[in-house]
């Protein structure tokens, strides 16, 4: 029994870590399914509004000496206004459009921490960022319990957004925005409140991911965290709100914990090809998941299988 | 005076290879509708196809540069026959093939550090000349690459604009239906032009990577201007592709001889969203009409 224990929680510090890297992925993906399942705008840029707000909590605690509280709530309003203007800007586009506004948004964000050296601390980088409490030995374990909860009131949101009348609009804007602008929905609006109230809640998650790095670099803000958001997502079934988190757990959890943690690879494998392996799988994933199964592992939405179980009687 | 000939002149011998790349995408954007986020792997792959020829055969850069233009012209109708031809037949959403065209961005950039190696590879070429214009420096180099940039993206522009199959291609992409009627093979003229935008897009990265190295982001890091320079300049044909990517490229080593280049890429990039944000409204109103 003990040599079990020993199996799965010998090295804990890594177990956490890997645990934070997969609820920080989910809670990412929560939000991205409320932007693209719900209302079909394909954000290609989630590494800059979680970085904005991991850069503008950064920031605060080191550069200006400011409280945990209200620097999250900086880093909370940084993700927003960004998401804000994205969204005013993405209101008119086609697909096309907002692929490369997304994109040109995360961008900016990044050359703008790489070029601001003076407060962002550029390829320096920023730091050290502390937890807000020391419970001893247990503090990352305890910030680990914060952040379940986080990520927990973001799928009860989720879910109680697919169920409430706001959330009806959000599938109209998505389904089909001719018709919702045709019936008088306010779809701009939408749109852009969306945007701003999800980035949001990404700068947020970015200043909660400050404490766990201690020091911020630009190099954490590359597509790869978009990448690996938007594979988690698809391959769970971007139209549901637990979508996120069943693909995180078959793909970072596979990945950055099982294998990482439990499979005794050579040291030389680990460092070089095996992210570059764990890329092509997710790669091949996103292609072969939206070909042969759109909807991921979990399939439609429940409301759309309701509503064809009701037009079959 | 001064100021303007230097802006031109940098902007046009560094940024030349942009033009190339974005006639490359445009021209699958204007026939499938697709914006194809693995065209970064094309100019990437460009570079080391060009940089294998040229050192592991001793080929000149030249030779390496056709070479690498028809790897990466088979390249790219591959992708087409094996991705998006199957994503088309399935009747995949504009959004989800973006996101699969991300996905083949993903593994195409991972997959060719299994082929070629994790570090980045330098061409083997003489040293060049150095030369002076208006008092600006460049190299022989460069000046042959613009040079060369120029004739391509012309008979580029003369292919698709006067020839036969180029008009089959602008058939297809403004009806496909009646093209077909009209007796155009749809599969054999896609091909061409998937052909003609994968060779454009090996021959940009062929040109950036002798001017740096080949290495697994180069695509990448220039995708984004590569894709704004076609969404803006797009609506007005491949002129408006050659222009908007010239301009780019001045505008940008405008910027760069005034403020420092990161903060000058970011101008660059906030002026193309003002666009972006500007195009839609503009094309919202002419729909009301």
């Amino acid at each position: 029994m003990s040599a079990v224990w020993d199996y799965l929680f010998g090295s804990p510090a890594f177990l956490i870590f890997g645990t934070y890297t997969l609820m920080m992925i989910v809670g990412l993906g929560i939000l991205l399914h409320l932007q693209l399942g719900v209302t079909g705008i394909g954000n290609f840029g989630v590494a800059g509004f979680w970085g904005a707000g991991l850069y503008a909590f950064g920031i605060m605690q080191v550069t200006y000496d400011v409280g945990f509280w209200p620097a999250l709530l900086v880093a909370t309003a940084a993700g927003g206004v960004l998401g804000l203007i994205t969204g005013w800007v993405i209101a008119d586009l086609d697909d096309d459009g907002v692929l490369a506004a997304t994109l040109a948004v995360a961008t900016i964000v990044y050359l703008a921490i790489d070029s601001e050296k003076d407060i962002t601390g550029g390829r320096v980088g920023l730091g050290t960022i502390d937890f807000p409490f020391d419970v001893g030995d247990r503090t990352d374990l305890a910030w680990l319990a914060i952040l379940f909860g986080v990520v927990g009131l973001l799928l009860w949101y989720a879910r109680r957004v697919h169920r409430s009348p706001y959330g009806r609009l959000l599938i109209a804007t998505g389904t089909n925005e001719p018709l919702a602008r045709s019936l008088r929905k306010p779809v701009k609006r939408t749109k852009v409140g969306v945007m701003a109230l999800t980035s949001a809640g990404m700068g947020a998650l970015g200043g909660l991911y400050g404490p766990i790095v201690h020091f911020l670099f630009p190099t954490q803000l590359t597509v790869a965290i978009t990448v690996s958001v938007i594979t988690a997502l698809v391959l769970g079934g971007q139209q549901r709100p637990l979508g996120a988190f069943v693909g995180a757990l078959l793909t970072v959890g596979l990945f950055d914990i099982a294998i990482k943690l439990y499979v005794p690879l050579p040291k030389d494998l680990l460092e070089h090809a095996f992210p570059v392996t764990k890329q092509i799988i997710f790669g091949a994933l996103l292609i072969f998941v939206l070909l042969f199964r759109p909807l991921g592992i979990l399939g439609r939405m429940r409301r759309e299988r309701h509503v064809k179980g009701l037009s079959r009687v | 005076m001064d100021f303007v000939a230097k802006a031109v002149i940098i902007g046009l011998t560094e940024q030349a290879p942009l033009v190339l790349a974005a006639m490359g995408m445009a021209l699958i954007y204007n026939l499938s509708k697709v914006i194809n986020v693995a065209f970064a792997e094309t100019i990437t792959l460009g570079a080391y196809f060009a940089q294998w020829v040229n050192v592991a055969f001793g080929a000149s850069f030249y030779l390496s540069l056709a070479i690498s233009g028809i790897l990466a012209g088979v390249l790219s109708c591959v992708t087409y026959l094996l991705v998006f031809r199957t994503a088309e037949r399935r009747g995949v959403g504009p959004v989800e093939v973006i996101i699969i065209s991300l996905g083949l961005s993903v593994l195409l950039r991972y997959a060719l550090q299994f082929v070629f190696g994790y570090e980045a590879r330098f061409f083997e070429t003489p040293p060049p000349t150095f030369m002076k214009l208006f008092g600006v420096g460049f190299t022989s180099f460069q000046l042959t690459a613009f040079i060369l940039v120029v004739v391509l993206a012309l008979l580029f522009y003369l292919f698709v604009q006067k020839t036969v199959w180029g008009r089959q291609v602008r058939a297809l992409a403004s009806d496909a239906d009646l093209a077909k009627v009209s007796g155009i093979n749809p599969l054999l003229t896609t091909l061409i032009m998937w052909f003609l935008a994968g060779a454009a897009g090996g021959l940009a990265g062929a040109f950036w990577g002798v001017g740096s190295s080949a290495k697994p982001g180069l695509g990448w890091d220039r995708f984004l201007l590569t894709l704004l320079v076609v969404l803006v300049g797009g609506a007005r044909g491949l002129r408006g592709v050659i222009l908007a990517g010239m301009g780019t490229g001045v505008l940008l080593s405008a910027l760069k001889l005034e403020i420092a280049p990161l903060r000058a890429e970011i101008v660059l990039l906030v002026v193309f969203i003002l666009v972006l944000k500007l195009r839609g409204n503009r094309f919202r109103e002419l729909a009301k009409v």
